[in-house]
């Protein structure tokens, strides 16, 4: 193929050629980690919902709660896409540290949540938060305090090697004798008194711990409202260790009781006669969460619903959601967000194509000669076509290959380079208060590698095509004699 | 050398070729009506003043312009285009004509620059054979080339970029690659036109050998009386006619 050989000797030694195979690099590698951190960013929120929701819910709008649920939760789990279900209970509350804060209290069954939630991912083993502790040990700086906790958080909690406690020790971690250790560790002068107080245990977000709102071992006094009646009731807890979803709005808003403890304290859910147990609502998760979008097993459980006995009033009030329900608007705006963010970038691409334009525009003009010259000895039209047309293509599928390994190891090195940044500026360019992660999240999939491609290689081989059809258009006659 | 009579075998039968320029809605008539023909073997030099329309002529019976009026009725050896008019075949067609039975020398000698002696003498071939045929022929073709080379004198340059030879040496280079594909016609339109006349001269001597090695005809347009003395055949153009 002689056009090959001739366009090839015509790129060669061009400073030209070069600049525009960076450009398009940059097109591509640009395009591709937008959509890349886009993706990724969807993809994490929709992991970190299911992680910290279960993959279905079911609620009540009845007052007392769902009551009766022993009977259901038998009849869930004797399905075979279900898991497992835990119920639980559910807060608005305020603490005291200086001055009142809104938090958030789940109250969970460790045990069931374990096998429902992810809960034994977020938590933190005793000895692995004293070693994220240490990390801050003598830091008087709030903002030095926070850095080096939490560095030490990811380096220990975001590792694969590490394994999530098992359903003992997150059981452990509410347990009395445990609250007992804590208390008589971080309280020594009043170590006696533990009986007499009897404290719950809390297990809170990292963000407090880490931001200094609390501290282990602490006495947390919370207020909440008595369900159903406008009395503030006030309850005393003890901090006995920390969990990290990842979710910087969980992680900094939302303490853990035992179901149990909640029911002490809120002390509302007798539940109508015959019925001592009442819960906010039930989580299941099924062995694939993809089922929960199949409508087949939505009727079956809305089915085993009704067939399970629950109290009558928190049956007819009850609802079913799927993890995707939750955050189902602001899920949707993201998506849109992702397809403008890659079509303005799109738009980078076009204007590297201008650049391969120019340059063969100039090209063209400088090889008129060559082409009429061609011609006389016997090339076609087409063929002087194929030559620039080789110029302009190749430029672009090279830039774009780059383009491809650039974004690539980009995405695969995207928070280094930003601690790097960051370090060096001293500025958070990607804040987990703002993302709602600690971590930039990255997706590469086959789709995103061909969208971040696409517009690349359609607008280079317009950009090709124009100059090439020029310098074939041309006379042979007027191009020979073009000096 | 001596002014024998031409050869009877005929290649070319041109008739009645007429072209004119369009300029400005206002047709400028350059040629009014050739007839000419070209015989198998023969150096035919055209001799005429700047102006007359012997590139025209020229760049008609190459193909690489199209008659305004007239027929080139092609005579030669190739049974696929034999008895046809030249003027009428198509685009394809008249690539493939230029390709295999016409070559050009330049005044300017219009080698390509980005490639090198040996290469653009290739160049022929590079056009005519597929890339898969170019390969399996590719040692012949070199040996050919490098043949060619050593007859016109450029063997030691046959790496060299075009930029760094001679004018003469250019030139040379250009007729190796006019007569890579054996064509039975060369059309030369002042070849000795950009150097001194010892190189010229040289040239011209250069052609004549190729002439009776390869059996080649060679149309010439010179205005050097001298030179055309020695063609077999001398033809005078005077506005737009043979006089
Ligand atoms: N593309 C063109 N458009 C208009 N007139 C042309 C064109 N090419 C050549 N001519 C005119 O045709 C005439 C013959 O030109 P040419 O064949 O180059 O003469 P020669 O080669 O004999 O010097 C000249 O008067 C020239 O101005
Ligand atoms: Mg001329």
């Amino acid at each position: 193929m002689y056009q090959r050989f001739i366009s090839f000797r015509y790129l060669r030694k061009r400073t030209t050629a070069l600049l525009s195979i960076i450009a398009v690099m940059f097109g591509v590698a640009t395009l591709m980690t937008v959509l890349g951190i886009m993706e990724g960013y969807i993809e994490r929120l929709q992991e970190m919902i299911r992680e910290s929701e279960s993959h279905l819910i079911i609620r009540t709008a009845a007052p007392q709660g769902l009551c009766g649920i022993e009977e259901l939760r038998e009849n869930l789990n004797a399905l075979p896409e279900v898991v497992e279900t835990a119920p639980f209970l559910e807060a608005l509350a305020m603490y005291r540290s200086g001055k009142f804060n809104p938090c958030f209290l789940r109250g969970l069954d460790p045990d069931a949540e374990s096998r429902v939630t992810s809960l034994p991912k977020f938590l933190i083993r005793p000895q692995e938060l004293e070693t994220i502790l240490a990390a801050g040990e003598g830091l008087e700086d709030l903002r030095e305090f926070k850095n080096a906790t939490s560095t030490q958080a990811l380096a220990i909690l975001d590792t694969p090697e590490r394994t999530p406690v098992n359903s003992e020790e997150s059981v452990e971690l509410f347990s009395r004798e445990f609250r007992k250790t804590i208390f008589n560790r971080y309280n020594p002068n009043i170590g006696s008194s533990f009986s007499k107080h009897n404290y719950s245990a809390i297990v809170v977000g990292l963000q407090f711990l880490t931001s200094r709102n609390l501290e282990l071992g602490q006495i947390v006094h919370l207020l909440t409202i008595k369900p159903g009646s406008q009395e503030v009731i006030e309850g005393k807890f003890i901090v006995t260790g920390a969990f990290k979803t990842g979710d910087f709005n969980v992680d900094s808003k939302v303490f853990l009781v035992h179901n149990n403890r909640m029911k002490t304290l809120l002390n509302a859910y007798g539940g109508p006669e015959g019925f001592d147990e009442c819960y906010d609502g039930l989580r299941i998760s099924l062995t694939d969460y993809n089922l929960a979008d199949s409508p087949e097993l939505i009727d079956k459980i809305h089915k085993t619903i009704r067939n399970s006995n629950l109290d009558k009033d928190s049956y007819i009030n009850h609802h079913l959601r799927t993890w995707r329900d939750s955050k189902r608007y602001f899920l949707q705006a993201v998506e849109i967000e992702k397809w403008i963010m890659g079509f303005v970038v799109s738009l980078l691409n076009i204007f590297t194509s201008c650049i391969i334009l120019l340059m063969l525009v100039l090209i063209v003009i400088e090889k008129t000669r060559d082409a009429g010259i061609l011609m006389s000895l016997g090339a076609r039209p087409r063929d002087i076509l194929m030559i620039f047309m080789i110029n302009g293509v190749t430029i672009s599928i090279v830039g774009t290959v780059l383009g491809l390994i650039a974004g690539t190891i980009f995405l695969e090195c995207i928070n280094p380079v930003h601690d790097f940044i960051s370090s060096l500026t001293g500025a958070t360019l990607f804040d987990p208060e703002v993302y709602l992660m600690d971590k930039i999240p990255t997706s590469l999939e086959f789709t995103t590698v061909i969208l971040s491609i696409l517009p690349a290689i359609v607008f280079g081989l317009l950009a090709s095509l124009v100059p090439a059809i020029w310098a074939a258009r041309k006379n042979p006659i007027v191009a020979i004699h073009n000096e | 050398m001596n002014n024998t009579e031409a050869k009877p075998e005929l290649i070319l039968e041109i008739k009645q070729l007429t072209k004119e320029y369009r300029l400005n809605q206002q047709s400028v008539p350059v040629l009014k009506g050739i007839d000419l023909k070209v015989y198998r073997g023969e150096i035919l030099a055209i001799l005429g003043q700047s102006g007359v329309g012997k590139s025209t002529l020229l760049n008609l019976i190459g193909l690489l312009d199209q008659a305004s009026s007239g027929h080139i009725i092609y005579k030669g050896t190739n049974d696929r285009f034999h008895g046809k008019d030249l003027c009428s075949v198509n685009l394809k067609e008249k690539a493939v004509i230029r390709n295999e039975l016409l070559g050009f020398v330049f005044q300017a000698y219009h080698l390509l620059p980005d490639l090198t002696v040996r290469e653009n003498v290739l160049l022929p071939a590079m056009i005519r054979y597929s890339g898969s045929e170019f390969r399996s022929r590719n040692k012949s073709l070199i040996e050919k080339a490098d043949h060619l080379l050593e007859r016109v004198g450029l063997s030691e340059r046959r790496e060299f970029p075009p930029t760094r030879l001679s004018g003469g040496e250019r030139q040379r280079a250009a007729i190796a690659r006019a007569l890579f594909n054996d064509p039975e016609l060369v059309l030369c339109d002042e070849p000795t036109g950009n150097l001194d006349t010892q190189t010229g001269e040289k040239i011209h001597q250069l052609m004549q050998e190729l002439n009776e090695t390869t059996g080649a005809s060679f149309i010439l347009v010179t205005h050097d009386e001298n030179l055309a003395q020695r063609a077999h055949r001398q033809v005078h153009m005077v506005d737009g006619l043979f006089a």
